[in-house]
């Protein structure tokens, strides 16, 4: 059954909470920016400016501060720019995912993201009523659909017919 | 919340045919999903294989989108309530049934009179068949030059 996708797993808060390694390059940083997530444009100003595209209100697709901008020097900065990190940040959206079968045919499974765990991950399809568990490393395209709307909670029987 | 193609498929089959009866519903399903899986011209190159690129390519399907020439549309899949026909129709038809009527037609319309024009959108398609109020158009050579 659907758990609660509120919840952090709990080896990703784990990875969070490791020790930085005191070799880590210190970034200039403002201060007052430092709670902001926002993609980082090696070209722009650190200033408030606004980004180029409009920052999504739900799904999570810039990269945590300090661990996207160089070369990650612990595990957990590795970790927070990888692919997998990426769709833990977006569980519970409904995406579109092509995977690569061979060297040349796709497959594209559609359905909310249900769980990523170290080489698979899990697409719960409402429609039909079932999961699907697929190869992480097969892995090709996602595309994420609703970019401004909320995650699909497990009270909900169908949603509500919001536009995205 | 994103719709799945499945749901996509059955609001758009109300929203264009739902008065039409469950032969006009699946002759429209049957143009949606001959244009997913058509093998060549404009509707191969842009949907490519996918039911949510064909149903939203710009300027094909008026329920798709919300707004028409400016306006408001209300008649549009956002506003619809599918029922289980629909599910119904929308899984025969991804699974690969066509109404044999419509085996090729790749585009329909409402000519909202008596006549059905010869050549629907453009020189691309002739006039194959009418199914209630709608006028089913198959593809000429030239489609497939776009």
């Amino acid at each position: 059954m659907i758990q609660n996708y509120m919840e952090q797993t709990d080896w990703t808060q784990e990875v969070q909470a490791g020790p930085r390694s005191s070799s880590a390059p210190m970034q200039p940083m403002q201060p007052q920016q430092e709670m902001q997530i926002r993609p980082w444009f090696p070209q722009e100003p650190q200033a408030s400016q606004p980004s180029a595209a409009p920052e999504p209100a739900g799904l999570d697709m810039s990269c945590p501060m300090m661990s996207c901008q160089h070369s990650p020097t612990t595990n957990a900065e590795a970790y927070q720019g990888s692919l997998k990190s990426l769709l833990s940040r977006n569980v519970g959206y409904f995406i579109v995912a092509t995977f690569l079968i061979g060297s040349e045919d796709t497959v594209v499974w559609q359905g909310i993201l249900h769980t990523v765990g170290n080489d698979y991950l899990v697409i719960y399809q409402p429609d039909y009523n079932r999961y699907i568990s697929a190869d992480l490393y097969s892995l090709k395209f996602v595309e994420f659909h609703n970019t401004q709307s909320i995650p699909y909670f497990a009270g909900m029987n169908q949603w509500s017919g919001s536009k995205t | 919340m994103a719709y799945s193609d499945r749901e996509l498929l059955a609001r758009l089959i109300q929203c264009e045919a739902g008065g039409e009866g469950e032969t006009g519903m699946k002759a429209v399903a049957s143009v949606v999903m001959n244009r997913v899986h058509a093998k060549g011209g404009e509707y191969a190159r842009v949907g490519q294989g996918s039911i949510r690129n064909i149903i939203f390519q710009p300027y094909q399907f008026v329920c798709a989108s919300e707004t028409e020439n400016g306006a408001y549309n209300p008649q549009n899949i956002y506003n619809m309530r599918p029922e289980a026909i629909h599910y119904e129709i929308a899984d025969w038809a991804i699974a690969g049934n066509r109404l044999p009527e419509a085996a090729d037609a790749l585009w329909f319309y409402n000519p909202f009179g008596p006549n059905c024009r010869s050549r629907f959108p453009s020189d691309v398609g002739y006039w194959y068949i009418r199914i209630g109020d709608h006028c089913f158009y198959n593809p000429t050579n030239a489609y497939y030059d776009t």
